[in-house]
């Protein structure tokens, strides 16, 4: 009797700490991000004010508006490395296109969006009929990309003069910027994407399992596709942002606002997207993309050297990556 | 499986003979992919090319890049992919440059404390992904961003020009050193290649760690001791980079934190895959590595003599890797069929 009484008093004991552990290991990030703001708020002056505030959620849309699109590719078991060739690719096109061919902004806009598909396409079909492993694909694509960017632009940066561009960039609808609007929209279209079609339940599905997937019908490969077609105009869409913004064809996707693999990957794996596929939420990474810019943006209000950030952010990254590995283990 | 094919006991007599050559042309694709391109650059510009100068250009570009890609290799064939060797070498040489040239202290003991910090980041590397668990893909991607952090600090607290100068003496001329003619650099890289030959074909070692890579979950129960050999290839790997960052900057007199450019396939990742070394791990030929090795070495000398605009250079750098893999995934697949 006693015996027994133990037992279940222990496994309710073990499980509650597991329960409490999950609990933590799936809320930190918001607490932490909370704690964060606290901390700035009272530590760096500057920090809680509106303009403070924009420009914050400006600096982390590109990395985010990529991370969005990193997300749905992780989910489905897939890793796409082709971010920077994408990147740099893209921001040629647009800066080619708009100001030396004089294409007006729409119809430029229009036709990245074609671009970016058949760049999806490049690397599914390497990854799919290839039948390479995704980041060596991908890594192949990028390279590929990367050489037609340096081709396009004759190996250098391309000014923008034309105004419409940045012009666009800066308008304020409803008070908050462009490049604000267009992070939240990919991330609500993403929510809703993955929480309430069938694609998304499909991507999940191919994600966790991928023959199980394919076994009960699900179409694993056109899902793969769908999903790197949407990185691949993500990661565009951030291309433009950062090219409006600089008012520069961006070379190699590396000079301001270029997208870093790394800072993608962080905030993913901070965000709990398991790099197994299948699991994981969107919204949580868009906290994830949140917390890591209002670390950055606090610090620098202080007054710490760059580099230090540049140390936080590696420790971020261990960090995330130690805990994705516990939470794989629960 | 010890070897990258398995051998059947009886070798099928009636091979069907376009097979055999398919795949004699697979096997060896990389070897005549290079003679065909030493070829084109020798009719393109013969007597640029086939000089001696050229020669040792050659050799002198594949040793600084061929010695890190040989224990990538080894790190591949045990299933490991390390993305942070460009990091970790930066990190090594802006440190061995912090000793050597703010500190002063003598270029042995710089050398020998900067490698040690190398071996340790592997170590690291290996505890994240022996203890921790994690894949050693995002274990390294995850400790390269930390090494560029620190990098950049180090150079951030020690100068205004993001470089770290290395103008003390006896360095160049020791990276410089040439025996009997050849530089000291090409003869140590040949040496890696035999040792590493060697060791993967003739040792126990060599067999384990193809084991290891080639089915992990069976080498474990064999009683092969996966921990022990996952520190080894990591630390080497590390070490390897470290220890070409340093003498990148030593010829280049100074230490910075950008990763060493070399166009698109400036990694040895990239070098090492290109070679056909698998990825999956267990597969992979230390020989077809050189022949990688030297093959991209051929290809930037000869384009930068032929002029070629880096447009064309980026593209065909990249178009070479795609191609390469591709045809790496057709040889799985006709040697697992």
């Amino acid at each position: 009797m006693a015996n027994s009484d133990t037992l279940e008093y222990r496994n309710r004991r073990t499980d509650d700490a597991q329960r409490l552990l999950r609990l933590a290991l799936d809320n930190w990030l918001y607490a932490a991000t909370i704690l964060l703001c606290i901390f700035f708020a009272f530590r760096a002056p500057n920090f809680l004010t509106v303009d403070n505030v924009i420009n914050t959620l400006v600096s982390s849309s590109i990395t985010g508006i990529v991370t969005a699109g990193f997300t749905i590719v992780l989910l489905t078991g897939t890793i796409d490395a082709s971010t920077s060739g994408i990147t740099a690719l893209a921001s040629v096109l647009c800066a080619v296109m708009f100001q030396q061919w004089g294409v007006p902004l729409p119809l430029t806009l229009l036709l990245l969006m074609v671009a970016s598909i058949l760049m999806g396409l490049v690397s599914s079909f390497l990854i799919i009929e290839g039948r390479i492993y995704s980041l060596i694909a991908t890594l192949g694509s990028s390279g590929v990309f990367l050489g037609l960017s340096v081709g396009l632009a004759a190996g250098q940066q391309i000014a923008i003069t034309k105004p419409e561009l940045q012009n666009a960039l800066f308008e304020r609808p409803l008070g908050i910027p462009v490049s604000i609007w267009v992070l939240f929209l990919c991330y609500l279209l993403g929510y809703v994407m993955l929480n309430h079609t069938r694609l998304g339940a499909h991507i999940y599905a191919t994600g966790s399992n991928y023959s199980a997937a394919r076994l009960s019908g699900i179409p694993v490969k056109r899902v793969i596709r769908i999903a790197l077609i949407i990185a691949a105009t993500t990661t565009s869409l951030a291309a433009v942002l950062a090219t409006a913004r600089a008012n520069l064809s961006l070379l190699y996707g590396v000079t301001i606002g270029g997208v870093n693999l790394a800072d993608v990957f962080t905030a993913a794996l901070l965000g709990g997207i398991s790099l197994r596929g299948g699991v994981g939420k969107i919204e949580r990474n868009l906290v994830a993309v949140l917390f890591l810019s209002i670390l950055s943006n606090g610090l620098q209000l202080m007054g710490t050297a760059p580099a230090v950030w540049l140390v936080i952010k590696g420790l971020a990254f261990v960090g995330a990556v130690i805990i994705d590995a516990v939470r794989q283990r629960l | 499986m010890l070897r990258t094919q398995p051998q059947p006991l009886v070798r099928p007599t009636n091979t069907p003979l376009p097979r055999a050559v398919l795949k004699f042309l697979l096997n060896n694709g990389l070897l005549i992919a290079l003679v065909i391109e030493i070829a084109i650059f020798a009719t393109a510009s013969p007597e640029i090319f086939l000089s001696t100068g050229n020669l040792f250009t050659v050799l002198r570009i594949s040793a600084t890049t061929g010695i890190t890609v040989a224990f990538y290799t080894i790190a591949l064939i045990a299933g490991q992919i390390d993305l942070s060797t460009a990091q970790v070498g930066a990190v090594t040489a802006v440190i061995f440059a912090w000793m050597f040239a703010i500190l002063e202290w003598p270029l042995e003991l710089s050398f020998v404390l900067a490698m040690a910090f190398a071996a340790l980041l592997g170590l690291i590397n290996s505890w994240l992904v022996i203890r921790v668990k994690i894949p050693s893909l995002i274990a390294t991607l995850a400790l390269g961003t930390l090494c560029y952090g620190l990098a950049i600090s180090v150079i951030q607290s020690n100068s205004t020009t993001g470089l770290i100068r290395l103008n003390r003496p006896p360095l160049r001329d020791i990276i410089n050193t040439e025996i009997v003619g050849i530089p000291a650099t090409v003869i140590l890289m040949f040496a890696v290649y035999t040792i590493i030959y060697i060791l993967l074909n003739h040792t126990r070692l060599g067999a384990h760690l193809y084991a290891l890579g080639g089915n992990p979950q069976a080498a474990r129960l064999n009683g092969i001791q996966d921990k022990r050999l996952v520190r080894f290839a990591l630390m080497f790997t590390a070490m390897s980079a470290g220890f070409t960052a340093i003498m990148i900057a030593g010829r280049g007199l100074s230490a910075g934190a950008a990763t060493p450019v070399g166009g698109v396939l400036g990694g040895p990742l990239v070098a090492a895959i290109f070679s056909g070394v698998g990825l999956s791990g267990g597969s992979g030929r230390i020989e077809r590595t050189l022949i990688g090795v030297i093959f991209l070495a051929v290809l930037t000398s000869g384009m930068s003599i032929l002029n070629v605009s880096p447009f064309a250079r980026s593209m065909i750098e990249g178009l070479a890797f795609v191609f390469a893999i591709l045809i790496d995934s057709v040889r799985q697949r006709i040697e697992t069929r």
